[in-house]
């Protein structure tokens, strides 16, 4: 999947489950994929596939009563990140690896003052004193577009988008190596997507930090990623480069989502939505997760455990029936 | 499902236990409560007892302590010489001040009066000793008898002083009292002990109109009050009355140190008698009385001292037009015989009080003692069960209203089950001390009430209490239970007149009233008092409180 | 904040003043008669009229109610006691301090106990230390106060003899009554403090904190516990506000003159000066304490102290607007 490199983050067979009321949720069954340095990975797929699970868990900061992260390995620059002690991993948490939330009016202490709240982690992370740390926290509040005057002000005063800014800037503040952003954008209106996301590349390209941009959104995913993993029911269907899976997805729930984006160009009455619901992850499926919703499954897929199959360059798909697929497309265009 | 099942059946469970322990709980904090107020009434009750095998004489010359701890239900709150009757005031009343004169045994003596004679029906002269001073050292003359007496008329705390008209002093140690009208039997001795006396030059002296610093002419000062917790008292050394022979049961001052202990909870009394905190109280809730007992756990080094009360339990018919008893003689009989007196007091006293023969009780010196020997509605359930076959009952819900504190509760439950037996049905209705006194006047509130009264002196003043019609005209009609009976009222009046006073009087209305069945009494309860061996004798006043300075003590 | 502080004080007047006719009313009403109870239960219905003649009783309700607004608004006079000679003022002030003392230690044992039992019980959830706090609170709520009283008497005082069972004096006397009292607080505090700690704990802020690196201990103190303040802090204040109302129950079993006592008894005798008096005297303590909380509220978070400025700031706004 990877180049011959030794990849910066490394994530293999990583299996979580939740336990609620007895029962086992298979949050993330087997996901595994890597990412070089300075590259941003997208994490596609519906709400409750798993994709922040995924985040969290690299981040060990499940919530370990209902979680639990059963099997798997995640490598950052070579070491088990699972392996760690906890006080080790601390030291990881907002220095290496650092990590953007989806809401951001719920994501700042509103009783704290927000530069205090930029100013804590640089100071836990950094040997610096107290009033050099105030100092960085305000450059990195006029970094993300925020006047250095508005250190000391309260989360309530800010609006939802300069609340994400603040959160942007806590998550940079210390240079991580690896930020997770998960779904940054997706609580902001429109044309305020537009400005944190411009700010995100900014800041990704001047520090030069990796990311795992976690989407549902396939505009974003555009505009910011590298290699693409499309996540259904835990597992990564799909795997590729932007150009690969744009110009050729081949996994029917890939297609499906396409498939689903208004198109400004044609004229049509409905938009085409995959027929179906997400599995239950307390009881997935046998077989294909995908197969009760997908157009073109047949036995075999509810039998048969299927598993990612390479198909050329980092391209890979997890399905019985790709190359038909592949055909299928190469007939109709 | 299951589980929550069991948890909803698990929260109704606690919430049952909880809602029943809180009644409990609440039950026992009122009745203890209960316990521990006995009303507030003036105890009124006969001489000076002891008790013990000691005779009143021997206390006088009994042994003497250095201190005496006694346990009080209540704060006096206010100590002054003629504020408003409470139970915490009466509890040190007799320790703080002296009155004109005391009784003990029935027999009237004088204290600050040497001797008094009656100069017309209207007038009284009292002559003083002539050595009287206060525990201050003030002398005490007439001058400062007269500005008792007239301070405390003012005070309009006494409606039994109304009938004085005026107070003179004719010379130094002479004073003569003039009243409105003929006084009745009785009347003069309780005038003479309804005021307490002190010197002007003390009382104008006092910051607080003595309510914190009293100065009597007790041989006891106030050295110490906290309020609401202690007073102590200590004996000045100086007391006036110099000649041993001339002092008597109130004014006995035995032991040096007094202190009171006001402990607000039952069972709190008991816990002080327990570590010895405390050395004598009258407080200890009955179900604790048996601990200190013969054989009790606490036992040793401690008695129980056990007097008959002078209040007698009373039932009352509801004696107005609209009440069902009215014309219903039968009826009135009926619940009469229905009661078996003795079973009352097995059922709230363990038999430790006495069934009386009388309206009043046998321990007034005017009771005709024959009495014990006369039927008076002895207990016989098909004697009832005829009256009320012959009544018109017609089977309605009968209302027994009385004061619930002490005893009554008790007595008032035994009496439903008791006129429950002859098929009268009866519903009890509790008030409080404050209630109880303005319902009993509320003809259309109850049909029988349950109260208990008690005097002083003489028989013929507790019947006054519920049967003097001239005193309660104004607002029942009648007498206290709406009875409107001519024949009644003469007969009480002739009891009472200081001229036809006497043994047929009393014959008389006794008589009248057992015919007539308008109220009759029940039982006479005791009074317990725990206290340990220091004391040998117990005194109390005529209201049944402790007089600490005339107990006798242990060599 | 000034302006909000005074504008809470002014309001208190009408409060109050609410409060006096209310309780002046429900006594007036109230059956039972002062005089009666002042002059005995052998008084005749004649004596007892004069005392009420003589003690202002029989004026109609207007000129009663008048007269006493007079007395306390205009003269801050509470009255005298039928019973006591003493003005309603002094008594209270004279019991004051003791049960300001109970309730001061009772608050303190609250806090101090009540607050990290809750906060352990949080963090360390469906655990042992959980249970066992929960056991204690469950306790707290069921034991009646009375009898817990009576048991430590029982046991310290007269079983072992190390306190005494009754009466004020020295520090020692308030230990048993503080122990009795403060139980059922403690209760409460630590369940409300679990609560609130771990509503808190599920917050987004949380796991931010904990994505920054700071450690379990500096993620409860400064992140979790500021934001759970606010129930606990209301916890705390109505909790005394109670307390300084005095606790009758316990302040019956072990005879300390409070102010619990003192207007619970004059309620059975009907001493309505010290009944209103005390009344009064609680509600402009309570509003006190109220307001004091709600200060305190502005401090623990500033979404609150914005509030309370911004309602003004927006009057300003209109009024500026409305030219």
């Amino acid at each position: 999947m990877g180049k011959s490199e030794v990849p910066f983050i490394e994530v293999k067979n990583l299996k979580v489950h939740y336990t609620s009321e007895g029962r086992k949720i298979h949050a993330v069954n087997q996901v595994s994929f890597s990412l070089q340095k300075g590259e941003t990975l997208g994490l596609v797929g519906e709400t409750g596939a798993g994709k922040t699970t995924i985040a969290k868990s690299i981040l060990r900061i499940l919530p370990e009563p209902p979680a639990r992260i059963e099997d798997g390995e995640i490598f950052l620059e070579g070491t088990d990140l699972l392996k760690l002690a906890e006080d080790e991993m601390r030291k990881i948490r907002g220095r290496k690896i650092a990590m953007i939330f989806q809401d951001p009016m719920t994501a700042l202490n509103p009783v704290m003052r927000v530069g205090k709240q930029i100013a804590e982690g640089i100071a836990l992370h950094e040997k610096v004193s107290a009033r050099e740390a105030e100092e960085k926290a305000k450059k990195m509040l006029e970094m993300v577009g925020i006047p250095g005057s508005r250190y000391r002000d309260y989360p309530h005063q800010f609006s939802g988008g300069m609340k994400q800014r603040v959160v942007i800037a806590m998550a940079l503040s210390c240079s991580p190596d690896l930020l997770l952003a998960d779904e940054p954008t997706t609580a902001l209106d429109v044309t305020i997507q537009a400005q944190v996301l411009d700010i995100i590349k900014n800041l990704q390209k001047e520090f030069k930090t990796s990311m795992i941009m976690i989407t549902h959104d396939l505009g974003i995913v555009a505009e910011v990623c590298d290699n693409v993993a499309v996540i259904y029911a835990g597992q990564v269907v799909e795997y590729g480069s932007r150009e690969e899976i744009f110009d050729n997805p081949l996994h029917p729930y890939t297609i499906g989502l396409f498939g689903s984006l208004p198109d400004i160009n044609s004229d049509v009455e409905r938009l085409s939505p995959i027929m179906g619901m997400p599995p239950d992850p307390a009881n997935l499926p046998g077989g294909c997760a995908f197969s009760p919703r997908c157009p073109y499954a047949d036995e075999t897929c509810k039998n048969t455990d299927v598993k990612l199959d390479a198909i050329d360059g980092t391209h890979s798909c997890r399905c019985l029936h790709w190359r038909r697929t592949a055909q299928m497309k190469a007939e109709t265009s | 499902m299951k589980r929550r099942k069991l948890a909803l059946a698990l929260a109704a469970c606690m919430m049952a236990t909880v809602v029943f322990t809180g009644c409990g709980s609440g039950a026992k904090q009122e009745s203890t409560q209960a316990a521990a107020e006995p009303a507030k009434e003036e105890l009124q009750s006969q001489s000076n007892e002891t008790m013990g095998e000691a005779d009143t004489q021997t206390a006088i010359s009994g042994g003497k302590a250095d201190s005496v701890t006694v346990g009080i239900m209540s704060d006096p709150e206010n100590m002054g010489p003629w504020s408003g009757m409470s139970q915490g005031r009466i509890a040190v009343l007799f320790t703080t001040y002296e009155y004109m004169i005391t009784r003990e045994n029935g027999m009237a003596y004088g204290v600050l009066a040497k001797n008094w004679v009656q100069a017309d029906p209207k007038t009284y002269q009292v002559e003083l000793y002539d050595y009287i001073h206060d525990a201050k050292g003030n002398p005490l003359t007439a001058s400062d008898i007269v500005f008792s007496f007239e301070s405390a008329i003012a005070t309009k705390n006494y409606g039994k002083l109304s009938v004085i008209d005026s107070v003179t002093a004719i010379d130094d140690y002479n004073v003569e009292f003039s009243f409105n009208k003929e006084l009745e039997i009785g009347e003069f001795e309780n005038i003479m002990l309804e005021c307490a006396i002190v010197t002007q030059a003390a009382y104008e002296a006092s910051p607080d109109q003595m309510a914190t610093t009293p100065v009597g002419t007790s041989a006891y000062l106030v050295e110490k009050y906290v309020p609401g917790s202690e007073i102590i008292m200590k004996d000045t050394g100086n007391y006036w009355q110099t000649d041993e022979s001339l002092v008597h049961g109130t004014s006995v001052h035995n032991v040096s140190e007094i202190k009171f202990s006001v402990i607000t909870e039952a069972s709190q009394h008991t816990v002080a008698l327990q570590t010895g905190a405390v050395d004598i109280s009258n407080g200890v809730p009955d179900t604790d009385i048996s601990k200190f007992g013969e054989g009790g756990e606490f036992s040793e080094g401690n008695a129980v001292g056990v007097v008959l009360d002078n209040l007698t339990y009373d039932v009352e018919y509801n004696m107005s037009d609209s009440s069902v008893f009215k014309e219903d003689e039968n009826l009135r009989f009926a619940l009469a015989y229905a009661i078996d007196k003795e079973g009352v007091n097995i059922g709230a006293f363990n038999g430790n009080g006495v069934t009386v023969k009388d309206f009043a009780n046998a321990t007034y010196p005017d009771y005709n003692p024959e009495w014990d020997n006369e039927e008076y509605y002895d207990y016989d359930v098909d004697k009832a069960k005829e009256y009320l076959a012959q009544s018109a009952y017609d089977g309605r819900t009968l209302r027994l209203e009385y004061i619930s504190s002490g005893m009554s509760e008790m007595i008032a439950q035994l009496l439903q089950a008791y006129w429950g037996q002859i098929g009268v049905n009866v519903e009890l209705i509790g008030y409080d001390q404050m209630m109880g006194q303005q319902e009993q006047y509320n003809a259309d509130g109850f049909d029988i009430l349950l109260k208990s009264t008690g005097s002083t002196d003489y028989i013929v003043n507790q019947w006054k209490l519920c049967w003097d019609a001239r005193d309660y005209r104004e607002i029942t009609g009648g007498t206290a239970n709406f009875v409107v009976d001519e024949e009644l009222d003469r007969l009480m009046q002739a009891a009472l007149s200081t001229d036809t006073y006497g043994p047929e009087s009393i014959e008389a209305f006794h008589d009248y009233l057992v015919e007539k069945c308008y109220g009759y009494g029940v039982v006479e309860g005791p009074i317990n008092i725990v206290h340990s061996d220091k004391i040998t004798n117990v005194a109390l006043d005529i209201r049944k409180q402790i007089l600490p300075g005339a107990c006798s003590y242990a060599q | 904040m000034w302006k909000y502080i005074v504008k809470r004080l002014l309001w208190m007047i009408p409060v109050l003043l609410g409060i006096a006719i209310v309780i002046f009313t429900i006594m007036y009403f109230c059956p039972g008669d002062p005089a009666a109870s002042i002059l005995g239960n052998s008084a005749t219905p004649a004596a007892i009229e004069e005392k009420r003649i003589e003690m202002g009783l029989n004026r109609p309700y207007m000129v009663r109610l008048l007269d006493y607004l007079n007395q306390v608004f205009l003269h801050f006079d509470l009255g005298t006691s039928y019973f006591q000679n003493q003005s309603v003022m002094s008594g209270i002030l004279y019991r004051l301090p003791y049960t300001f003392m109970i309730a001061i230690i009772c608050m303190l044992l609250q806090i101090l106990i009540g607050t990290p039992l809750g906060i352990t019980a949080a963090v360390h959830q469906n655990g042992i230390a959980d249970r066992i706090c929960m056991v204690i609170a469950l306790a707290g709520v069921s034991i009646p106060g009375f009898w817990l009283a009576m048991m430590l008497v029982l046991l310290f005082a007269v079983r072992l003899g190390w306190l005494p069972p009754y009466g004020v004096g020295g520090l020692q006397y308030f230990i048993l009554p503080c122990i009795a009292n403060a139980f059922a607080g403690i209760a409460s505090q630590a369940r409300q403090t679990r609560s609130s700690m771990l509503e808190v704990i599920r917050s987004d802020y949380i796991v931010t904190a904990r994505a920054k690196g700071l450690s379990e201990r500096e993620i409860l103190y400064k992140h979790a516990l500021p934001n759970a303040l606010i129930p606990i802090i209301t916890v705390v204040g109505n909790g005394m506000g109670m307390m300084l109302g005095g606790t009758v129950v316990i302040e019956s079993v072990f005879s300390i003159p409070g102010i619990g006592m003192y207007t619970t008894s004059a309620i059975n005798n009907r001493d309505y000066p010290v009944v209103m008096g005390g009344v009064l005297f609680l509600g402009a303590l309570f509003s006190l304490i109220m307001l004091l909380v709600d200060v305190i509220y502005a401090y623990v978070d500033p979404r609150i102290k914005a509030q309370y400025e911004g309602q003004q700031k927006s009057w300003k706004r209109r009024k500026r607007a409305n030219g």
